[in-house]
Order: C-alpha cells, then structure tokens, then sequence
C-alpha cells in the first residue's frame, strides 16, 4: 500500500504476497461453501439430486485443504453432482480443469481443452 | 394420438435445472451453466435424461418440481443435438404409467454410461455450446394448494 501511495511499483515479493493472500482467499471461499453444505446437506436435495453426505463432504474439504496448502491455484467454482458428489472446476480460456469427488467416494482429475476430454486419471487421496 | 410423434429438428426442448444450490447450476450473472445439469442421475435415468417439448408444454410447466423448490429451464434446439451425435427420442409414457405428451429423451446420457468419456463431453456441450439460453429461476409453491 505504501508503494502504491508512493507511485512506486510494488515489490516482487510484495506481488508474491498479494497474490497468496487472493489464492487462499478464493480457497476459503469455497471452504465455506462446503462448510455450508455439510452443516445442513439436505439442503441440496432436489427430484432426482440426491444430496451429498457428511463423509463425501467431509473428504472435499480434506481435499480442498490439501490442495490450498500445496500451493495450487483455487478452482473458479463448487458445485454438486446430481448423485451426490462434489465437482470442483477451474477454468482459464479454453482450458478447464476438474476435481470430480464421485458418490463412491472415489476422486477423478479431469482436463478438457473446449468440450473435449484430454486427460483423466484417479486422484489417490 | 400424440403418442409417437416424432421431434422435429426445428423443436424446442426444456431441460429443468436444480436452483437448490448456492452457488447454483447456473449463475445469471455470468451466464454460466454448470455441465453438471445434464449429468444423469445413477438410477433415475436409467433410459436417458429427461427434456420437455416446447410444443407441448410451456417454460413454466417445465419448470414444475418439488414444492417449495426453485428450477431454471435451459433451452435446446434438437437439431443441433443431433448435428453433434446427441439423441432425443420422444418417450411420453412415463415408468409411474402416466402420460406426458411433451416428455422425451436423451437416451445417450444415462444412468449406465454416466462416468462414460462420451458422456461428461457430452455434458459439456449441452451446456457450454448447445444451450441456447436458460430462463428462470421458477419458484414453485410452497404445496400444491398454495
């Protein structure tokens, strides 16, 4: 803010530490999302939308802490599956990236460029 | 006798969508619809997701859900699912007996196939390039008599 006062450019570490506050900003604000669902899931449940459970709940936020703390940038948005799992998804231009967190409690990274799947593995958590 | 009327390529077609999220499947203001609204239920859409025919049926009559709930309807053109492989067959006899003039199907996007590749792409495309627009929200009443 001083440097900003002052007319002078910010800093490299200054940038560095901006932009960690925005990123786990963005984290905290899907955590609350979460937090949100998993005090009341029932909320969620809809004809033919099955309402996640506390324990898949519970392991997308283990994941989203665990994805926060290692560094990586937060997904754009949180929403739930009709079968009551978790989708996770961050998108820059063509290029999304998803986090899906199955009813089984299994977890899925996917990559697509447009529409079009290009990488898709197990996440082993 | 409407019973097997076939969809033309120029019709219509509703999909309701779930506002009981927060955030929801669609977001207004960015315009957003999430692929998970064409996501097909593990058991429920056994033979394929459900759509509603405009031509029988209105906007609001396709938005009708659960009391008290609140629904989008994102809009389709059925020709341009078939132009990309996606089909829509009309299916108006309902598995509780009833009959639904206006209800149909997109029997590739099932419960079976529901992790399928082809199945999340095709997710996708409905709603990123083939929806044509989403209406709503829909607020039903609280119970019928309301």
């Amino acid at each position: 803010m001083l440097n900003i006062a002052k007319g002078e450019p910010l800093s490299p570490l200054m940038i560095d530490a901006i932009h960690e506050e925005r990123r786990t900003e963005a984290w905290q604000q899907l955590i609350d999302i979460l937090l949100t669902w998993l005090s009341d899931p029932a909320r969620l449940e809809d004809e033919g939308f099955d309402s996640p459970t506390a324990s898949i709940l519970r392991l997308s936020l283990d994941l989203a802490e665990k994805y926060r703390d290692a560094g990586l940038s937060a997904p754009n948005s949180v929403v739930p599956d009709p079968n009551g799992g978790i989708v996770f998804e961050r998108q820059e231009g063509s290029t999304s990236e998803v986090l899906h967190v199955w009813d089984d409690g299994s977890v899925e990274y996917m990559r697509f460029l447009g529409t079009q799947l290009v990488e898709r593995q197990p996440i082993r958590f | 006798m409407k019973e097997l009327d076939p969809i033309a390529d120029d019709e219509e077609l509703f999909r309701r969508v779930s506002a009981s999220a927060v955030p929801q499947q669609y977001d207004p203001v960015t315009d957003i619809l999430s692929d998970q609204a064409f996501a097909p239920h593990k058991t429920m859409d056994a033979s394929g997701i459900s759509v509603y025919r405009k031509k029988f049926k209105s906007l609001e009559q396709a938005a009708v859900g659960r009391p008290g709930k609140s629904y989008f309807v994102a809009v389709l053109r059925a020709g341009d699912l078939r132009r990309h492989g996606i089909s829509v067959v009309p299916r108006p006899n309902l598995p509780d007996g009833q009959f639904d003039a206006a209800h149909a199907e997109l029997p590739d996007l099932n419960s079976a196939t529901r992790k399928h590749d082809a199945t999340i792409e095709r997710q996708r495309l409905l709603a990123n390039e083939l929806c044509l627009r989403v209406e709503g929200p829909f607020p039903m009443p609280e119970s019928d008599s309301a």
